[in-house]
């Protein structure tokens, strides 16, 4: 329970400081900081919320999937990317 | 035919059926993680539209958006945590506050869209002109992007007004905990989605 607690205040935290870093002229860097905040408040959601590390075959499934997605709109995305 | 299937309750009900759901969780990966493919390869040809057009967002409300829905997955969870614990009452309590911010999320998701209709950025008769093709694009994936979330949103506000009151009955509890937990998944899938549709639609609003 005050686990729970604990990591919805850490995403209420995350939240603001993205909100706020958005205002930072951090150049190139902008979107990989907040790619970075949101893949960890993503993380925090799984991992606590979802319980994703104690489900063993839906756990592997999730991986597997993950992987072919990003293969997939990753692939397409490198060969849009490398032909401008 | 000759052996019973297996019973859906007990552990390998359970892991049968959050395979299934997170089976389809997968696929719902698939599906808006092909958006936000669309969304980088159309800013990467309009940088300077995309990023003009993201000031355009109401930050205050998209952020107000996002603490709403990390408040929603909180209840969701504490909710399964009470059905497992079998405090039937509590456990609707919270699937009956899960719900309520989640309209709360629609609720604000309907004023900014008004906004946007009043400033003439909802594709249309007054959207605009053909010459701003960039930003044109940003306010069509904007739109089909939390409109393709808010109805996932609104699936699981349909989904979970009847799962609160029917966990109320006496002994329903125990069979419905597994539908309870997918619920949640489910829940706590849509609010990750959110999680990247911010930052990506709202914060990105420099030239970059």
């Amino acid at each position: 329970m005050k686990a729970y607690s604990r990591v919805y205040a850490a995403l209420a935290a995350l939240t603001c400081v993205t909100a706020g870093a958005s205002f930072l002229d951090m150049g190139a860097w902008s979107w990989p900081v907040a790619l970075a905040i949101a893949g960890a408040k993503a993380a925090l959601v799984a991992i606590f919320f979802m319980r994703l590390n104690a489900a063993r075959l839906a756990g592997a499934f999730v991986w597997i999937g993950l992987l072919c997605t990003a293969l997939l709109l990753g692939g397409a995305l490198q060969d849009f990317m490398l032909r401008r | 035919m000759s052996e019973p299937a297996p019973a859906a309750d007990g552990a390998q009900g359970r892991q049968a059926a959050l395979l299934g759901v997170w089976s389809f969780l997968v696929t719902e990966m698939l599906f808006f993680g092909g958006l936000f493919a669309a969304y980088t390869v159309y800013r990467s040809l309009y940088p300077g539209a995309f990023a003009q057009s993201a000031g355009r967002l109401d930050l205050a409300l998209g952020a107000g958006n996002t603490l709403i829905l990390i408040t929603s997955s909180w209840t969701m969870a504490l909710a399964v945590r009470a059905g497992e614990d079998g405090r039937r009452g509590r456990c609707s309590l919270l699937l009956a506050c899960t719900l309520i911010l989640g309209s709360a999320f629609l609720a604000v998701k309907g004023l900014e869209y008004g906004h946007k209709v009043e400033e003439g950025l909802f594709p249309g008769p007054r959207f605009l002109p053909q010459a701003e093709a960039g930003s044109r694009l940003f306010f069509a994936l904007y739109f089909v992007m939390t409109g393709l979330h808010a109805l996932h949103i609104a699936a699981g506000i349909a989904v979970l007004a009847p799962l609160a009151l029917w966990v109320r009955r006496p002994g329903a509890l125990p069979r419905l905990q597994n539908f309870v937990e997918g619920a949640g998944l489910y829940w706590h899938f849509v609010d990750i989605v959110w999680i990247f549709l911010f930052p990506t639609l709202y914060l990105m609003r420099g030239p970059a």
